[in-house]
């Protein structure tokens, strides 16, 4: 396996509502390594726009480590963090809402290497040009406006402006959630591709399983602020353990309307303790929270299906 | 069964300062009570238009310029912006697709709903902040108290979305235009709130005209589907015929770019992919309305085309039989 890029160890973000304080992510542990495209579901709510943001220190952990490429990012204030930046970026759901509508493209994708004070203003403009190519957008968007464009040519240019940093992390936060199914597919397409080319790191944030799957090497699965499970994809997808993954699988809608009513049995999930779970890992990098118990019962019926096969 | 909602040839344009631009054209299709049809169609393809024209929402540089819209045998068309804020909100409601603008931001959610109620004069006001909550744990919340006493900033894109549905079905309206209620959802609160409304037309015998670009919602709720493009409709048939025989390469080509599980491709097939690889003229997806073929002009034919019964698709390559012009 590739070296570990980010190490993340009991990491928890707490909102204050009113009098109350919400524990949105609680007690997260878990490793991305380099170059892989590590895919985060959950429901609505479950944490996953906090984890991304609380990982790329846009927001401020209650407790809990977060570790990039050895450097502990947790603690430094926004002075130190701005020397690291460029090598993570964040790529959100609603192209609408984070890029200026008051900015060219050119100007948008070329603003984060003002910031890093990075080249000359020539080099810096052919760099621009560089990236519209890269995303597939035509030489003649550097002049336009953020108005004058689809949702998936908006989030084209979001990606670029991602990308002209060279970062070694990318968070796609919910990236063709908006998109229409035809766009997303060509988003997608794109994503991968950048990825072999630039050699990115992804974690990939969504709540479609089917998109996960496309996208991911490994998936983690949040609910209600906790990691229940995290494993190879396939792991995952053939082999769920905790009820929860489960649940989850069986609700992937299935694109046939012949098996309309056909649904898999729903599946009974327990009702989440309030203290985060403990992972176990039971075997090819296979991480669940589970009980001794369960954990036993899991092994047999393991050894079970090997005797029968 | 009863026409609820009967569209005929409906065009409406838009202009600008330089022209005038058609965004929808010649769109017909009806949808009977009880009944969930679909409009399907990429970003752009003018299903928000079909529906704010069905609604009279147009915005200012919009305009019918023909066609009839009838509900119940009335022609909304022809009536007053007073006449129709009555059938809007009491029997035709609308679910929009980005709960941000949808929702106030300054105002707690549970006076949003309770205002709509208050408005509609549905429940004696003693009642409505029961009925406020009621609806708010119908659409899948938990702690409905709480959400009751928060604003929309405070909620996550899907709890917000929730929030606007419960606002749609506080007026139990007879035909519900749901425009992609559920895009910003994951898919076990987009089934249960599908389920939901799947449930409540049935037992009311309401409408569904449910716009998405989602084919595997189409697949588990509408009854029939029209597949749109560029303003048209290009197939149109009752959804297990539509699945198990797509003819429009269009049609063809979104449901290709889906990703499924048990799919092993490394990249996704796009829409120009199919067209291209299904011979139509020059990879367009779509026929011009005049072409050569064999030395003879020929004009692709303007009417949609029975392929099967009651399976329609528009013409788009020269290997179906036109007849000379
Ligand atoms: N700025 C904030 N202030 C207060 N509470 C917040 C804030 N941001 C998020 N929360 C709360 O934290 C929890 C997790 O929210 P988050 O946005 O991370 O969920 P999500 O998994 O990304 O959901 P979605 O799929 O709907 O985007 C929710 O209960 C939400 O209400
Ligand atoms: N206010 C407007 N002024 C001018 N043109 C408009 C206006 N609103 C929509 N249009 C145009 O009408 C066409 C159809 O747009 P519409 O919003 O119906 O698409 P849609 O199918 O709903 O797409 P999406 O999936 O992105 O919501 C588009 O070309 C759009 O640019
Ligand atoms: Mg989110
Ligand atoms: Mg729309």
């Amino acid at each position: 396996m590739n070296k570990k890029l980010v190490e993340i160890r009991n990491l928890s973000t707490q909102f204050k509502k009113g009098a109350n304080i919400h524990k949105a992510i609680e007690g997260i542990t878990f490793d991305v390594y380099e170059g892989e495209s590590l895919g985060i579901v959950g429901e609505s709510g479950s944490g996953k726009t906090t984890l991304g943001r609380t990982i790329l220190r846009l927001l401020t952990p209650f407790h809990g480590t977060i570790q990039f490429d050895g450097i502990d990012l947790s603690s430094m204030d926004a002075k130190q963090l701005r020397v690291w930046r460029k090598d993570f970026q964040m790529i959100f759901q609603n192209p609408y809402e984070s890029l200026s509508p008051r900015l060219k493209v050119g100007e948008i994708i070329e603003e984060p290497m003002v910031i890093q004070k990075m080249l000359t203003p020539k080099e810096r403009t052919n760099k621009v040009y560089e990236m519209l190519e890269n995303v597939g957008l035509p030489k003649s968007a550097y002049q336009k406006t953020i108005h004058e464009f689809s949702g998936g040519q908006r989030q084209r240019v979001a990606i670029a402006r991602a990308l002209v940093m060279n970062p070694r992390l990318v968070i796609a936060d919910e990236p063709v959630s908006a998109l229409d199914v035809s766009v997303q597919a060509q988003i997608l397409n794109l994503l991968k591709e950048l990825q072999t080319e630039f050699n990115l790191t992804y974690i990939f944030i969504s709540h479609d399983l089917s998109v996960v799957h496309h996208m991911s090497d490994r998936v983690g699965v949040l609910n209600k602020g906790h990691m229940l499970e995290i494993a190879a994809k396939n792991e995952i997808y053939q082999n769920p353990i905790h009820p929860y993954t489960k649940s989850l699988l069986a609700s992937i809608p299935k694109v046939n309307p012949m098996m309309r009513g056909l649904e898999a049995e729903p599946v009974e999930v327990p009702p989440q303790p309030p203290y985060p779970p403990h992972l176990i890992d039971i075997g090819n990098d296979h991480y669940v929270a589970a009980d001794v118990i369960e954990i036993q019962n899991y092994r047999m019926n393991k050894q079970v299906h090997k005797s029968e096969s | 069964m009863v026409t609820m909602l009967d569209v005929k040839n409906l065009k409406v344009m838009f202009h600008s300062k330089q022209a005038e631009m058609v965004a929808v054209d010649e769109v017909s299709f009806s949808v009977r009570a009880g009944e969930t049809v679909a409009l399907i169609g990429e970003s752009g393809s003018g299903k928000s238009v079909t529906s704010q024209a069905i609604m009279g929402l147009l915005p200012d540089n919009g305009r019918i310029a023909g066609g009839e819209v009838s509900f119940l045998n009335q022609n909304l068309v022809k009536l007053s912006e007073k006449e129709m804020r009555r059938i809007r909100g009491m029997k035709i409601s609308m679910i929009f697709q980005d709960a941000t603008v949808s929702l106030n931001p300054t105002m707690k959610i549970g006076k949003q709903i309770v205002e709509g109620l208050h408005y509609h004069q549905l429940f004696p006001k003693k009642e409505s902040k029961g009925e406020a909550l009621r609806l708010l744990s119908i659409v899948g919340f938990e702690n409905p108290s709480d959400i009751y006493h928060q604003y929309p900033g405070e909620l996550s894109g899907g709890m917000k979305q929730r929030a606007l549905i419960a606002m749609a079905i506080s007026c139990e309206p007879q035909l519900v235009i749901a425009d992609e209620p559920t895009t910003a959802l994951d898919v076990t609160i987009q089934k249960q709130i599908l389920d939901l409304m799947d449930d409540y037309k049935r037992r009311t015998e309401t409408s569904i005209l449910l716009i998405t670009h989602d084919f595997g919602l189409v697949s588990e709720y509408a009854d029939r589907v029209l597949v749109m493009y560029e303003g048209k409709i290009v197939e149109a048939a009752d959804v297990f015929t539509l699945f198990r025989n797509p003819v429009h390469p269009y049609t063809k080509g979104l449901m290709n770019s889906i990703p499924r599980i048990e799919d092993p491709r490394v990249m996704l097939q796009t829409v120009r992919d199919m067209a291209v690889q299904e011979g139509t003229f020059e990879g367009r997806v779509f026929a011009p309305e005049v072409f050569s073929k064999d030395g003879v002009t020929y004009h692709a034919p303007s009417a949609l085309i029975e392929v099967e019964k009651g399976h329609f698709v528009r013409f788009f390559t020269n290997k179906m039989e036109v007849s000379r012009t």
